[in-house]
């Protein structure tokens, strides 16, 4: 009897220690976050410099529980952070007037009318690309987690403005993507292998194939697909030969050319140097295609001559299989690089001359180890998926 | 700070069990021994020298084994409420989970409400995963972007390589079927509609190879099950 009042008398002790511990760390640990409305605080809108977004896995959503959040980043590395319901590799878009942002089941569109938040059914839980079209006045958020009612994959597109948004559908899983003169730009399987197709940013317009790109093999996305004057430009790594290569595609006469870029030692090598962020590892300026690894090599290729360089390295990107965080934007001839600093265990984001390898600028960003460490206590891990410099 | 906190609150819990527990220890080796030997009295034995260090031995082993479990929880306490817990890089470390061959699978810890439940994918080509998650259902994602966790791990199933695709093939059939949250009995469920990311390795491997991926063949597959089940080999790991 004593034994047992013993055991009792432990366990409700260690039940109220534990009680207590939680709820005096929680107080502590309580984090400001960014209300709907805020998004169109006229400081906001402006002084944004940059945007960052990371979101749990899918299958961290068990509980529908997965996080994400839209970090915005002052010129000074100031942030502030508004907390959604997760969307894996889900992106962000903003102009200078305003912000477009997805989770899984709604849709934020922030300008300085005000903030409009759409609920979006049935939720999607794959992102993979947002877009502005000035032409129509639209937003458009493409996502590659639908399913039609047989069974097969299809895409959404949800599209519209503060007035509200409507869906689209595309009958294919995306292997790749982009965006170029107003319309989307898709890798898709079709029967005999994959095909590089296009459709213009509208309702109900199918997508038109501008050329097969026979069997798919081993073949898989490296980058987003980019277009320059005439020409399509894919970036593809071959897994079982342990290449990758640009192909070069003339959007009249179909002809592919295809440029070698790098070869892997193996798998192990191709997974270490496999892109922060598949969509935004590639840029096309002044006719030359940059690419960047995941070991921060910046890589470069004259279509013309087919010649490709090493042109410099990101200082300070992981070099192993453990990245942290990183991310990469190109912008007006620049490249912009989020970064983690082991020595100081903080971020910046480091700024680069794409043509010269000159580190230009760093920006130290304060206040993220309050969203990782919100994000431990829930036992969730973030990944970072995308980043904007305005 | 808030690791000493920890430490303070986990010593205060030991510390208030402890006491107790070296009593109590004493009591219970007499009453042990007592009832052993039923012909000798509990006092024939107390004064004896040999008998005391025996016991002094035994509640110094206790009183070790409270040790231990004071460390323990003060490190529980410390990783997770403190932020000397947290993990490198503040949390922002991740890995992808990269290529591998038709019909390897991975897995990676995974945490619903603090429970780690670990979550399994099967590979349709050497890019293309096919995975069960909520609540979507089954599911494609490339492996050029798939973020696992720290742990994870990708295996092979020691198998023909015709079985390996048949079974790779069936799961990407799958895409598109809900999922199911039932772990506890999903042995005993259909192959077909909804299924959960072990159930969806498993159902393939006895489909289209006769092979029970299922380590301890209780009511339930979990992905640990898969991952551990015998006929599997280490490929690599995160």
């Amino acid at each position: 009897m004593k034994k047992k009042l013993l055991f009792a008398g432990i366990t409700v002790l260690f039940v109220v220690v534990m009680t207590t511990a939680y709820y005096a760390f929680s107080r502590q640990h309580s984090i400001e976050f960014l209300s709907g409305s805020d998004l169109s605080s006229p400081d906001l809108l402006k002084d944004t410099a940059a945007i960052l977004y990371f979101s749990t896995t899918a299958n961290q959503d068990m509980n529908r529980d997965g996080l994400s959040f839209t970090v915005f980043v002052d010129q000074a590395g100031n942030t502030k952070m508004l907390k959604m319901k997760g969307l894996e590799l889900g992106t962000i878009f903003a102009t200078k007037e305003s912000f477009f942002l997805a989770d899984r089941g709604h849709i934020y569109l922030a300008d300085s009318d005000g903030t409009k938040t759409f609920a979006m059914l049935p939720e999607e839980h794959t992102g993979e690309l947002m877009a502005y079209s000035e032409k129509d006045n639209l937003f458009y958020a493409i996502y590659n987690s639908g399913f039609m009612e047989d069974g097969g994959y299809r895409a959404n597109i949800r599209f519209g403005n503060a007035n509200g948004f409507n869906t689209n559908h595309i009958p294919h899983y995306l292997q790749m993507s982009g965006k170029a003169d107003g319309n989307l730009l898709m890798v898709i399987g079709v029967d005999d292998g994959i095909s590089l197709q296009k459709m213009p940013l509208q309702k109900d317009v199918q997508p038109e194939e501008i050329v097969s790109l026979g069997p798919i093999g081993e073949r898989i996305g490296l980058a987003s697909i980019l277009k320059e004057g005439d020409y399509y430009y894919l970036l593809m790594a071959d897994t079982e030969k342990l290449t990758s290569d640009v192909y070069r595609i003339h959007e009249k006469t179909k002809e592919i050319v295809t440029f070698p870029l790098t070869t892997y030692k193996d798998i192990k090598e191709y997974i270490i140097r496999l892109p922060y962020n598949l969509r935004n590892a590639a840029t096309i300026h002044d006719g030359t295609l940059y690419y960047v690894d995941g070991i921060g090599d910046v890589y470069t290729l004259t279509p013309e001559t087919g010649e490709v360089h090493i042109a410099f390295s990101l200082q300070g990107a992981s070099q192993g299989q453990m990245k942290m965080s990183e991310q990469i934007y190109f912008r007006d001839g620049k490249l912009h690089f989020f970064r983690y600093h082991e020595s100081s265990d903080t971020h910046s984001i480091d700024t680069y001359d794409i043509t010269t390898g000159k580190l230009l600028s760093e920006l130290p960003i304060k206040g993220l180890d309050e969203m990782y460490h919100y994000a431990q206590l829930k036992h969730k891990r973030l990944s970072s998926y995308d980043l904007i410099v305005r | 700070m808030k690791r000493f906190i920890a430490i303070a609150l986990a010593g205060i819990l030991v510390i208030g069990v402890q006491f107790p527990i070296r009593a109590s220890a004493v009591q219970q080796h007499k009453f042990e021994i007592v009832m052993n030997q039923p012909n000798v009295y509990v006092e024939d034995f107390v004064s004896t020298r040999f008998r005391e260090i025996k016991i002094n031995g035994q509640m110094d082993k206790e009183m070790n084994k409270q040790k231990q479990l004071s460390i323990t929880i003060a490190k529980l306490l410390a990783e997770h409420f403190g932020k000397n817990g947290k993990v490198q890089g503040g949390g922002s470390a991740n890995y992808i989970i990269g290529p591998s061959e038709s019909g390897d699978f991975f897995y990676t810890p995974a945490s619903t409400a603090f429970v780690n439940h670990g979550h399994v994918g099967l590979y349709y080509s050497n890019n293309t995963i096919v995975e069960s998650v909520f609540p979507t259902g089954v599911r494609s994602i490339s492996a050029n972007v798939k973020m696992v966790e720290k742990g994870a791990v990708v295996k092979s199933v020691s198998t023909t390589n015709t079985v390996k695709q048949n079974a790779a093939n069936w799961a990407y059939t799958q895409i598109g079927q809900p999922y199911s949250l039932n772990f506890m009995n999903n042995r005993n469920t259909g192959h077909m509609g909804a299924k959960n990311c072990s159930k969806l390795i498993w159902s393939a491997y006895l489909l289209y190879g006769g092979l029970d991926l299922d380590v301890n063949k209780g009511f339930g597959v979990y992905p640990r099950d898969i991952r551990d089940a015998k006929q599997t080999r280490f490929v690599r790991q995160i």
